[in-house]
């Protein structure tokens, strides 16, 4: 048994695997960070990420391009996050009951659309060209399995890099920290509290959308119904702990990951452990990571709460 | 409570019928459970509105 833990075949399919299932789980992560920052709490991500899954699949089948069924994907992502910005930002409803519909919707219309559409075939995507990086994707195990692959995944690595930066360094992540911790100073610095959190809204879904088209085309070759299965849940909970460093989005991501992944890889090491149980660790790790660091979480003052001028 | 209780109770049992006699999937359900949850955040929302109207 620990020769087959430690075999390469083992090591490589759970790395990426991790790096699969990592990806949308970062997508989704770095724009709920972006939304929780501003004081929106988007519960509608899996509705989000759901509904750019089936755009991107439907996009990619259709036209035999990946980048298509990206761009679609965001689109998805983007209407519906249009929805929760008019519904939370601007006539500021419960962001919690609007969040839910959005994913029950979304989960009822893909659904239905994949009945109409795909359910006789169930249609697949083919194999994805990888862009390996020369040197790094020759490193044995590693190489195969983090230099070798979509440049989504590269795309995805730089978007946290990018937003690290813009949290720290500019007026745009200080305006995202003030429209969550404290509205009314933003409003009385003359810049407009809903337009942040109507930006940053829009960017969630374009984020879980690409996150969602990537589970479709990439991770999976193949769009089924529910399929995002909570994923955008644990997004959430990535956005919540990570404390507004989107270096632990990446990290928490790949080790969530890693736990989704864990199915396939013990399976290549030949180690027998019913599916059940192994598809219970990545939600049995969310317990054990919330028990361990939820005190640490640090929200935004005003996360879930509208905001309305001169009311306190 | 109650009253929106017995409301989804009756949604959930009609649309299960009538998607059955549609010829359609019961994932319909929960398109018409997300509506209703929309139209009662709205609701709420204008039942606010009201009450701030009449304070002013």
């Amino acid at each position: 048994m620990s020769q087959g833990l430690l075999s390469d075949a083992f090591l490589i399919s759970l790395i990426a695997g991790a790096v699969a299932a990592g990806v949308p789980l970062l997508l989704a992560g770095l724009g709920e960070q972006v939304s929780e920052k501003a004081g929106v709490l988007n519960i509608g991500i899996e509705g989000m990420m759901l509904f750019g899954a089936y755009a991107g699949f439907a996009t990619a089948f259709g036209t035999n391009s990946l980048w298509l069924g990206f761009l679609a994907g965001a689109a998805a992502g983007l209407v519906m996050a249009m929805l929760m910005a008019l519904f939370c930002v601007r006539l500021g409803l419960n962001q919690i009951v609007i969040g839910i519909a959005l994913t029950l919707g979304a989960d009822g219309i893909t659904a239905l659309l994949h009945h109409v559409q795909f359910s006789r075939t169930y249609p697949r995507l083919p194999r994805v060209e990888t862009l390996d990086i020369p040197g790094l994707s020759e490193i044995p195990i590693v190489g195969p399995s983090l230099f070798a692959r979509h440049p989504m995944v590269y795309i995805a690595v730089f978007l946290v890099l990018v937003l690290a930066y813009l949290f720290r360094n500019t007026h745009v992540g200080l305006n995202l920290q003030a429209a969550g911790d404290k509205p009314d100073a933003l409003d009385a610095a003359g810049i407009s509290v809903t337009a942040t959190r109507t930006w940053s809204v829009l960017f969630t879904g374009a984020m879980a959308g690409m996150g969602g088209a990537y589970m479709a085309m990439i991770g999976a070759g193949i769009f089924v119904p529910f399929m995002t299965g909570g994923a955008g849940f644990i997004a959430i909970v990535l956005a919540m702990l990570a404390r507004g460093r989107p270096i632990w989005v990446l990290i928490g991501a790949f080790l969530f990951g890693a736990s989704l992944s864990l199915t396939t890889a013990l399976q290549v090491g030949g180690v027998n452990v019913p599916t059940d149980v192994v598809q219970m660790l990545p939600f049995l790790m969310v317990m054990i990571v919330l028990v361990l660091f939820a005190r640490r979480a640090s929200l935004p003052a005003a996360l879930g709460l509208p905001y309305v001028r001169g009311q306190r | 409570m109650i009253g929106f209780v017995f409301f989804f109770a009756v949604l959930s049992i009609g649309g299960e019928t009538a998607s059955r006699k549609a010829g359609l999937p019961n994932y319909f359900i929960l398109v018409l459970v997300a509506l209703m949850l929309i139209f009662l955040a709205l609701t709420e929302w204008l039942g606010q509105r009201r009450q701030m109207a009449a304070r002013d």
